[in-house]
């Protein structure tokens, strides 16, 4: 209620939404930008560009091979740009990201992690190859890491999560055969949570299954590769040390806060007359019930 | 299309500490980490942001240089210039300029060096001083000279800029008297700067003339930093130890001859730039929690203090952040506190009014303004808040408060919080305007034929309005069959006053309102063609599904108003009615413009809804709202100490009380 300067109390107006303040383009909440994030790629910048780089405190080194993966500004999921693969029959290194090897890479029974990332397929087994590695990692000890979607029944594909400690154990979850619709965004999510193996796929789960007796440490020590053989957009690929989702969830539809904001008025007159957003290195200007486009 | 932005190189953590002052189409922003910067507006999506290009000064304590974080004063240190004017290299005696590193250091400095020259031109003495464009090592330096030196010889005679990435730079900004203002380094914590007159950029003291610049340090007994300055009709500079006055001492306009600064009152400041209505402003006390009300007292012949929370301790909660004030339609001082809710305080100091109120939503108010509408004769305020989606996700929005004038229309009343409106007959009118042609004003199968394609197969059972200026019906019609996106057929059931209507003056009802994905899973309250859509929906896929079709529907977050009167003191046969036990047998209410379904009650646990109902309301229609007096309504309380009636609206409609009036025993035993 408001207090009436001659006496009166009356209700206090309601608030119409403007928009947003200016959020991070990844799909993270701001409770996810933390230490448990071991990998962030925002799949980030000009149209074209092979130079991607990875967002989490860990800054890990990111190259990309044979110039058939690149920003693209055409599709995106989150922020203004996403990861364009594009196959290319025979030679399947043509489409790779690699990301050098690093310890916190490698999984303990007893660590918990989430792998997940957004994928709009143009094709799903491009030149009948479909065998989309999104992350793998493999060492000469055999130890092996991979989250897939491979082509077992043409047309489909099966969401595959594999991990193994050579010689000891591994855990295998795969789903069935499934057809992803071609042209739209999928969340797709692999989930190691305690002893157990999920996948999700737009937030439902399609498989579940349990390590064998006696994994203990799987430590594969080549570069990561997240994509191969992979044919469509890649946007908002992130690891995180932790179990994200134990259950069907709705998959993250905005993305981390750029951090507070505050508004600054700015009154020239009547019709020149702003409220300007002052965010974590930017401003935003709005006026007359919206917000300035460019 | 995107929104416009401007990058800038404040972290989040900074931003708060912001401080601002516009002049024109420039606003100059102050914080103790970066350079003063002027973000300049040349059109509505272009504007820029610089480091101010100051012409000279202002400059440091003579010979002071920082050690550690201490200040040594190497009064027998020298500086050689290599000539009094153009390029030059500055030969220092000691180690006393600091390199390029992760700052630019003494980079982009002014450094006073020798003394004052007297201008062959003017005739006025000026300040010899350079630019440091470079630092060689610790000892040497190399400069552009911006006013002719009086020597190039070696000189003791020296002095650093103020503002520096060495000594950090002003954290307070407002103009005075034709003068930028800055105050408060991290080295400086209680000095004030006034550029020289109409020369806003330029601090260069030189010889003392009028119009020079002018700098002040606050002398106190404390040394508390300055939290904030601002301009009256004398300078007034808040600290953490209190309120200082910067005046001339007879009266004219400030110079650097006749500063006199004044310690006025004690209670010390906190960081928000005071509000100024009338001639009073409003800041916020030392720890938060009280708002004080500065003003200049004839009687005392020095300015006052006057704690305006005194009534209301709790208001502040953990603390005030944030302020603005509304001067339109009411005065009124909108508090963001710490816990995220706003208190406001309604002021008007002719009529000796206040009132203070809670505002409350489902988030957190963070910060707050107030711009004048372009649209309305009213101040609109302006929140960013902060709101937990049903993931949990936490976002921040940009809201803006709707009039508080209660509009004309029931079904225009917006009481709802991070809100969307959809109006049928707006979309009929904009972006383009579509006009329907009727085959007849009344019958069951009237064919409506569109300008455009605007009809779709999902429209059968849908509503087809038509209305005047007033936005009252003129014509209904029942969509019963589907055509073609431009023609459809349907059953009248208001005769229509025309066969035609434009853009605006029709709308085609909805069931299903999208564009909510704002307040993903959260619930949210609809007001549809001025009554309640219940129950409460819950946003999915950022869409709600209505139980009937509507023309114009809000949807937003519920709030609900809420009154509580002080106990009451009635009298009794027996002197007071204080700690007596009363009872509230019935109250009545005037009211204006008004909701008529409220509650009351006399805790809030036993709240009942009034009912009451014009009469001449039509059945199934929404009460119209209400001016006058609903009479007698039951009051179904038992006997307490300190009776008090709760009224609470949980409706998205508004309520506006004149009085309240209630019959109460008192147990005068």
């Amino acid at each position: 209620m408001l207090v009436r300067p001659y006496g009166t109390i009356i209700s206090t107006p309601g608030t119409e939404f403007i928009n947003d303040a200016k959020y991070d383009t990844s799909g993270l909440s701001d409770d996810d930008i933390d230490e448990d994030v071991i990998l962030y790629l925002e799949m980030e910048g000009t149209n074209g560009s092979t130079t991607f780089t990875d967002s989490s405190s860990y800054n890990h080194s990111i190259s990309a091979t044979g110039g058939n993966v690149a920003i693209s500004t055409a599709q995106y999921k989150f922020g203004g740009s996403s990861a364009l693969y594009q196959y290319v029959a025979v030679e399947d290194e043509q489409e790779r990201i690699y990301v050098a090897d690093n310890d916190v890479f490698d999984i303990h029974i007893a660590q918990d992690r989430t792998y997940e990332l957004w994928m709009r397929w143009t094709d799903l087994a491009p030149a009948g190859n479909g065998n989309n590695n999104f992350y793998y990692q493999v060492g000469p000890n055999s130890d092996l890491i991979r989250c897939d979607a491979d082509e077992f029944v043409v047309g489909s594909v099966r969401f595959g999560f594999n991990m193994t400690d050579s010689g000891s154990g591994s855990g295998v979850a795969q789903s069935s055969d499934l057809t992803p619709s071609l042209n739209e965004w999928h969340h797709i999510a692999y989930v190691k949570s305690s002893s157990t193996l999920n996948i999700y796929l737009d937030g439902s789960n399609i498989a579940s299954a349990t390590f064998s007796a006696g994994f203990v440490f799987a430590a594969p020590n080549s570069a990561v590769v997240i994509g191969q053989r992979t044919d469509g957009y890649m946007d908002s690929f992130i690891i995180t040390n932790r179990a994200k989702y134990t259950s069907n969830f709705t998959p993250p539809t905005g993305g981390r806060n750029y951090g507070r904001s505050r508004l600054i008025p700015f009154v020239f007159s009547r019709n020149d007359a702003y409220a300007i957003e002052a965010g974590e290195t930017y401003f935003r200007f709005y006026t007359n019930g919206g917000v300035v486009n460019a | 299309m995107a929104a416009y932005e401007l990058t800038h190189t404040y972290t989040a953590s900074q931003i708060y500490d912001i401080q601002y002052a516009q002049i024109n189409d420039v606003i100059y922003l102050a914080h103790p980490d970066h350079p003063p910067r002027k973000l300049t507006r040349i059109a509505s999506n272009n504007w820029t942001l610089t480091d101010v290009p100051f012409i000279g000064g202002p400059f440091f304590t003579d010979n002071g240089i920082l050690s550690g974080s201490s200040i040594l004063l190497l009064t027998s240190a020298t500086i050689t210039a290599s000539a009094t004017a153009g390029t030059v290299t500055l030969s220092a005696s000691a180690n006393i300029f600091t390199a390029s590193g992760s700052t630019l250091g003494h980079v982009n400095t002014f450094w006073k060096v020798g003394s004052t020259v007297t201008s062959a031109t003017t005739g006025l003495d000026e300040q010899g001083y350079v630019k440091i464009t470079a630092v060689t090592n610790p000892s040497t330096a190399t400069a552009t000279v911006m006013k002719t030196l009086s020597t190039a010889s070696a000189t003791t005679n020296w002095a650093q800029g103020a503002w520096s990435y060495v000594l950090g730079f002003p954290a307070r900004t407002t103009f005075y008297q034709q003068r930028l203002v800055f105050a408060r380094t991290d080295y400086q914590p209680q000095n004030v700067w006034l550029s020289k007159s109409f020369e806003f950029e330029n601090f260069a003291l030189d010889g003392g003339e009028d119009d020079d610049a002018i700098d002040i340090q606050l002398a106190s007994n404390e040394s508390n930093e300055i939290k904030w300055i601002v301009p009256g009709t004398n300078l007034i500079a808040g600290t953490y130890g209190g309120e200082f006055v910067i005046k001339s001492g007879d009266g004219s306009p400030l110079t650097p001859a006749n500063t006199n600064v004044g310690k006025e009152t004690s209670w010390g400041s906190e960081a928000v730039v005071p509000k100024k209505i009338g001639n009073f402003f409003y800041y916020i006390q030392r720890f938060s929690r009280k708002v004080r009300e500065l003003f200049f007292n004839f009687d005392l012949d020095a300015y006052k203090s006057v704690d305006k929370t005194i009534l209301s301790p709790h208001i502040a909660g953990d603390g005030f952040i944030d302020m603005a004030y509304q001067q339109n339609p009411d005065s009124i001082l909108w508090c963001v506190t710490s816990q995220g809710t706003i208190s406001t305080m309604t002021r008007e100091v002719d009529q000796e009014v206040q009132g203070w109120a809670r505002q409350t939503t489902i988030g957190n108010y963070e910060s707050i303004v107030s711009i004048p509408s372009q649209s309305e004769p009213h101040d609109e305020v302006w929140v960013v808040v902060k709101r937990t989606l049903g993931s949990g996700a936490e976002r921040r929005y940009i809201e803006r408060f709707k009039s508080p004038i209660v509009p004309d229309r029931k079904d225009d009343c917006f009481y709802v919080h991070s809100g969307l409106t959809y109006n049928a007959y707006d979309e009929t009118a904009s972006p383009t305007s579509y006009t329907i042609s009727l085959s007849a004003t009344a019958g069951t199968t009237v064919v409506v034929t569109s300008s455009g394609a605007y009809f779709a197969i999902g429209d059968i059972g849908q509503r087809i309005r038509a209305i005047d200026a007033d936005g009252d019906t003129v014509g209904e019609l029942e969509v019963t069959a589907f055509t073609s996106s431009t023609v459809v057929v349907g059953e009248v059931k208001t005769n229509f006053d025309a066969t035609s209507y434009t853009g605006g003056e029709w709308g085609l009802s909805v069931s299903t309102v999208s564009g909510l994905d704002h307040l993903e899973g959260l619930e949210v309250v609809v007001l549809a063609d001025g009554g309640l859509d219940k129950p409460n929906k819950t946003v999915s896929g950022g869409a709600i599904s209505l139980e009937y079709n509507y023309f114009k529907v809000h949807a937003g977050l519920p709030y609900t108003q809420k009154i509580q009167t002080l106990p009451i003191e009635a009298g009794s046969q027996r002197g007071t009615s204080q700690c007596k036990i009363q009872k509230i047998n019935e109250l009545g209410f005037k009211v204006n413009n008004s909701h008529t379904g409220f509650y009351v009650g006399g805790t809030e646990s036993t709240l009942d809804r009034v009912q009451f109902r014009n009469s001449a309301t039509e059945m199934g229609t929404p009460e119209a709202l209400y001016t006058g007096v609903i009479p007698k309504i039951p009051f179904g309380d038992g006997y307490r100490y300190g009776a008090q009636v709760w009224i609470q609206n949980p409706d998205p409609l508004p309520v506006e009380l004149l009085s309240v009036v209630y019959t109460v025993d008192t147990n005068d035993k």
